[in-house]
């Protein structure tokens, strides 16, 4: 009996275990939708050898293509019934369990890096950090898939409104359901098409370096022009090596409670820079998300730091950038490539020709999506086409939902794609803000309202996706609105925000995610999405600092640029000398060499400085800036530093301007040459005049003079009262004292 | 043994019951009541009860401030933070960076006892800034959840004058078709508002530019952010006969204002031929279009732009003239105009069929190239393109 009584409790207590665990499996095996905040991330436990990059396309039939021409100013066309997708093109591969949706062949899989131990680090254990950590794999290896027709599109039965721009127009609506990208296919065409140092295979300029030496003799449109170019014929003066006189700086860094306590940006400029101890370690405590969104933008034409005060204490650079993407690839994080746009800054054909460099760059780093900032469509109409239509890639970079190159079309700007991460789908959507819209003056560019794009939307991303991610190029304060607005937007990422991100998300009581991603692309945003209730999302804000190494591909693409440069010279550039605003009260330039027999104890300063190795520096510098005015107009005499432009007179090019390279006497001083006629006369009224105009002091120099060139974008850790007593010379007051020149 | 089978059903079900609590507990939600979801906090915290067990510092201060409109007269703006250690243990900061060296802030103490406040006083020098800022300091400290605060300044500094923008873009202009740009300058005071002596800075092209200047109306001023007392339109009519390429220009102006004497305006743009060609691989200074190296087996498939600008654009109608060598394949895709540009936008395919034999169009002398001749039936102009590629 006691025996039975046993058995029976036992067979209970089993019975009841099974229960448990029945109901235990059964939670989590069942797909959910992934949502902030809320609910578990739904991902399938089954383990993946693939870094999965698949991505949807959704795909819809073109209505019969209309042979009459289409003004796009009125309404367009019949109305089409409004569909959802779709039809499955050729080739494609449905992936079990998505039977409605076409999806495009994964990428082959590679093995699996060394998984981040989820194990709290001990106090002692350095942190761990992304870029320590060695790939234990090759990174993903992308098949040799035939390229499939690019899927067309469909238009939705709305009547489409034409752009805020003319006032009196409508706004443009969205014609067309949201595409979902395929997976990159490197064809073969593709990787022939990849831009290689010297073979031309760019958008812009794809001349070889061997075809410009041997270029045939044909007429073309601009006459040739001399170029600023190291490698012509002319030879620089070989310069007798000059021993640089060192000047201790005495570190200036703060003191609190009578305790030193060393500021995190390292100004302490005696000891050796540590990116990270001085700008924080990375992904502390972090296991490997499951999804990854890598969130970037408002790269304002900053493509890479200065370096010229020390690459190794700057921040930024797109060099950097992808060295870290790398690792986040080869790490198998599954990481999505998201930018907000603003990529460029100014409109001069510098600009536009670094704009497309940078959008090669972004492609070769691997974005994902990338909408188009207000200082982005201030360029023409015509390169913008070349740019986001891509044609060749099956997958388009560029998307949003209210802008329009000439007309809204789909074709050109999608207005949204869906991306497959893990077996998540992320909905990515892009709007330019209304106050943005503003600021572009582009009659070719058609605008939408962000209302009426999103709604269109939205709901669409929502039926189709798990995650919706809103690329906003709007200040923070829109990006509010569009949260409030739109609770079905989980992330919304604004363009325009503070120069630095916060720390820490900003996370509203919705459970969404407000973030702003700073400026010149100094940081990159970092979310990690993960299945877990207690912690489905974490916020590394990412300084790209000199911990990460450069990127050969990135630098490749930065010689290419550079060549565009010089192979266009100044004319090219559209760059004409402005006229000396200096020359009636100064005169013309006339070098530093000319004022060393007056002021020999100053020259040799100069000469021990680092101001005389201006212009080398530009020329060591991999690859060469000597050709970039942006570089050049603060390492030679007589540029406008605001317009970055010659004046008339200042330095041209090392043939024509020699002894206006590097930073000279007159780089602060002005133009010297009525100072030195007058000196080289008797007219005393005349050398009181003209010594007066050429004077600077100290008090000026501080506050105005050096600061010009020595701004934090180039020299962030300048400081004038640690600086001035490397190249301090001889004040006036020291001057007088000296012999008189010879005549 | 029919009591046994019910009790163990009956057990089966409690498991079932019970491991359902122990789910609904763990995923559904049930511990949020217990979880700090303060906004700005970082990643999310353990139960109150866990945080209370042991001291930590906390701190609460004040993010953002804005200045508003402010004067280009005023060299300095300055503005106490508010920082309180809210926590129960000692809130350590140290100093961070500022965003721009004209940013500064100074740590009163670097430690602060529980309940302890202090001010942190930001300034910003606003010598040389005009137009909006936005600006932000750094501090670093021991709060678990805040290792770093940012103290954020924003504001406006308005000159007594100014231009709507400081730089245009002409985008690209057509040979032989002029062109026109406006920007306004406005003023803070209401006198009317005299702008003159414009000078072009690009004595090359000079001739091509014409500026003027007319009054704004009043109605135009009161959309102005921020208001204006006075304003003036300028009008640059850029003439035809830029040399084709790049160009910039710039305008300065005598501005009868004592306190800015004078403005100076940049303008960027291109001139290029009336059809032009937009794509991959196009360069236009050459005529050269490189459609890459292309396996025969895949072929390869295209789409360009061919864009028309110009009074007749609405009639642009482009045809293929003559394709060297045979294997590519050129058609002619949908049209689409825009007036207010006067711009007719004509999709391209180029493609060559698999199959293609393989063949050698990869030169730098273009007479070894193969040709693409389009023509524009409205005007009778073409476009010559020269093709670079091979099929192997």
């Amino acid at each position: 009996m006691n025996r039975l009584i046993l058995l029976r409790t036992l067979s209970i207590m089993v019975l009841g275990i099974l229960g448990v665990l029945i109901w235990y499996f059964t939670q989590t095996l069942s797909p959910q939708q992934v949502s902030v905040a809320e609910k578990p991330v739904a991902v399938e436990t089954v383990e993946s050898e693939t870094p999965a990059e698949t991505v949807e396309t959704a795909t819809t039939t073109t209505t019969a293509k209309q042979e009459a021409p289409v003004s796009m100013e009125a309404d367009a066309g019949e109305k089409t019934e409004e569909s959802l997708p779709l039809t499955l093109p050729e080739g494609e591969v449905v992936l079990e369990g998505e039977t409605e949706e076409a999806l495009l062949p994964q990428i082959l899989p590679a093995t699996l890096p060394e998984t981040v131990s989820e194990e709290p680090k001990e106090a002692e254990a350095p942190a761990l950090e992304i870029s320590e950590i060695s790939a234990a794999a090759e990174p993903a290896v992308e098949p040799a898939v035939e390229p499939t027709a690019e899927p067309a599109v469909e238009t939705l039965a709305e009547e489409s409104e034409v752009a805020s721009l003319p006032e009196e127009k409508e706004p443009a609506d969205i014609l067309s359901l949201p595409e979902t990208v395929p997976a990159e296919e490197p064809t073969e065409a593709t990787a022939a098409e990849k831009p290689v140092r010297g073979l031309g295979d760019l958008q812009l300029n794809p001349i070889p370096l061997m075809a410009r030496e041997s270029q045939p003799a044909e007429a073309s449109k601009v006459e040739p022009v001399e170029v600023p170019v190291a490698e012509k014929t002319a030879v620089e003066p070989v310069e007798e090596p000059v021993e640089e006189k060192k000047v201790a700086i005495s570190p200036v860094v703060p003191q609190i409670d009578g305790e030193y306590r060393p500021s995190r940006r390292g100004i302490d400029p005696t000891k050796p820079f540590d990116p990270v101890a001085e700008n924080g370690a990375i992904f502390e405590g972090w296991s490997k998300p499951d999804v990854t969104l890598v969130l970037t933008g408002r790269l304002n034409g900053y493509l890479e730091p200065c370096g010229c005060a020390g690459m190794e204490r700057m921040t930024g650079g797109l060099s950097r950038r992808a060295t870290f993407f790398d690792q986040l690839i080869a790490k198998g994080w599954n990481p999505a490539f998201l930018d907000t746009g603003g990529i460029s800054h100014g409109y001069s054909q510098q600009a536009r020709i670094k704009f497309l460099s940078a959008t090669n760059m972004l492609r070769e780093m691997g974005y994902d999506a990338v909408t188009l900032g207000d200082t982005d469509l201030m360029f023409p109409a015509g390169d913008l086409l070349s740019e986001v239509t891509n044609p060749g890639r099956s997958s388009k970079l560029f998307t949003s939902a209210n802008v329009g190159i000439f007309a809204m079309d789909p074709k050109t700007l999608v207005p949204a794609k869906i991306l497959i991460r893990n077996g998540i789908k992320i909905g990515i959507v892009g709007i330019l803000g209304e106050e943005e819209q503003k600021e572009v003056r582009n009659d070719e560019i058609v605008f939408g309202k962000v209302r009426a794009a999103l709604d269109k939307v939205v709901p669409i991303l929502k039926e189709k996706t798990d995650f919706i991610v809103l690329l906003a190029h709007a200040t923070v304060e829109e990006a509010m609105e569009y949260a409030q607005t739109w609770p079905d937007i989980d992330v919304i990422v604004a363009a325009k925000g503070a120069p630095v991100p916060p720390a820490v998300p900003e996370v509203l009581e919705s459970g969404q995610y407000v973030l702003s991603i700073g400026e010149k692309g100094m940081h990159v945003i970092v979310l990690g999405l993960y299945n877990d209730n207690e912690n489905p999302v974490r916020y590394q804000r990412v300084p790209m600092d000199s911990r990460f190494e450069s990127s050969q591909k990135i630098h490749d693409l930065m010689a290419l640029y550079q060549d565009q440069l010089a192979v266009a010279g100044l004319e090219g550039l559209g760059i004409r000398p402005l006229k000396n605003p200096w020359t009636e009260s100064h005169g013309t330039y006339v070098g530093s060499a000319k004022c060393e027999s007056c002021h020999q104890e100053a020259y040799e300063v100069w000469l021990h400085s680092r101001h005389n190795k201006a212009w080398k520096s530009l020329r060591e510098s991999t690859p060469p800036r000597t050709s970039d005015p942006e570089c050049v107009v603060c390492h030679v005499v007589g540029w406008n530093v605001e317009h970055q432009t010659p004046y008339e007179g200042g330095f041209l090019n090392m043939e024509k301007t020699p002894g206006l390279s590097k930073v000279g006497c007159e780089s602060c001083h002005g133009p010297g040459s009525l100072h030195v006629d007058a000196e080289m006369g008797t007219d005393e009224a005349a050398q009181a005049q003209f010594r007066k105009a050429v004077r600077l002091t100290l008090d000026d120099a501080k506050k105005s003079q050096c600061i010009t060139c020595h701004d934090l974008d180039n020299s962030p850790n300048f400081d004038f009262d640690l600086y001035w007593p490397v190249i301090a010379h001889p004040t006036e007051t020291d001057e007088s004292e000296e012999s008189s020149p010879e005549p | 043994m029919k009591k046994g089978w019910a009790l163990g059903v009956v057990c089966v079900l409690a498991g079932m019951l019970l491991g359902g609590i122990v789910g609904k507990v763990r995923y559904g939600g049930w511990t949020e009541q217990f979880v700090n979801w303060s906004a700005g906090e970082g990643m999310r915290r353990p139960t109150e009860a866990t945080d209370m067990a042991v001291p930590e510092p906390k701190v609460r201060y004040e993010r953002v401030f804005d200045f508003g409109t402010v004067s280009e007269d005023v060299r300095e703006l300055k503005h106490a933070f508010r920082v309180e250690n809210v926590g129960t243990a000692e809130l350590k900061l140290s100093p961070g960076a500022t965003s721009c060296r004209c940013t500064s802030a100074e740590l009163p103490k670097g430690i602060l006892a529980p309940g302890e406040a202090m001010e942190i006083p930001v300034v910003i020098q606003t010598v040389g800034v005009s137009g909006i800022f936005e600006q932000a300091a750094t501090f670093f400290t021991n709060d678990p959840a805040a290792g770093e605060i940012q103290l954020n300044v924003s504001g406006r500094i308005d000159a007594p004058v100014w231009l709507e923008r400081p730089e245009l873009s002409a985008q690209r202009l057509v040979e032989n078709v002029p062109s026109e740009l406006s920007v306004n300058v406005y003023a803070v005071e209401s006198q009317p508002l005299e702008v003159s002596d414009f000078r072009l800075g690009n004595e090359a092209i000079a001739s091509f530019f014409k500026v003027t200047a007319e009054p704004l109306p009043a109605e135009a001023l009161a959309e102005v952010q921020p208001p204006a007392g006075a304003g003036c339109r300028l009008k640059i009519e850029i003439l035809p006969g830029i040399p084709m390429g790049a160009f910039s220009q710039t305008v300065t102006m005598r501005v009868h204002s004592q306190k800015r004497p004078e403005l100076t305006l940049s303008i960027h743009g291109v001139v290029g031929d009336t059809i032009a060609l937009f794509g991959r691989g196009w360069n236009e200074e050459r005529n050269i279009l490189t459609l890459g190296s292309i396996p025969s087996d895949r072929g390869l498939e295209q789409t360009y732009w061919v864009v028309v600008k110009g009074d007749a654009f609405d009639q642009t109608e482009i045809a293929v003239e003559d394709v060297v060598p045979e294997c590519v394949r050129v058609s002619v895709g949908e049209r689409s105009t825009m007036s207010e540009t006067k711009t007719c936008r004509t999709a391209l395919t180029i493609s060559i069929p698999k199959g293609a034999a393989t063949c050698n169009y990869w030169s730098d002398a273009t007479k070894q190239l193969g040709t693409l001749t389009l023509k524009n039936k409205a005007d009778g102009k073409s476009l010559k393109v020269y093709l670079r590629f091979a099929i192997y």
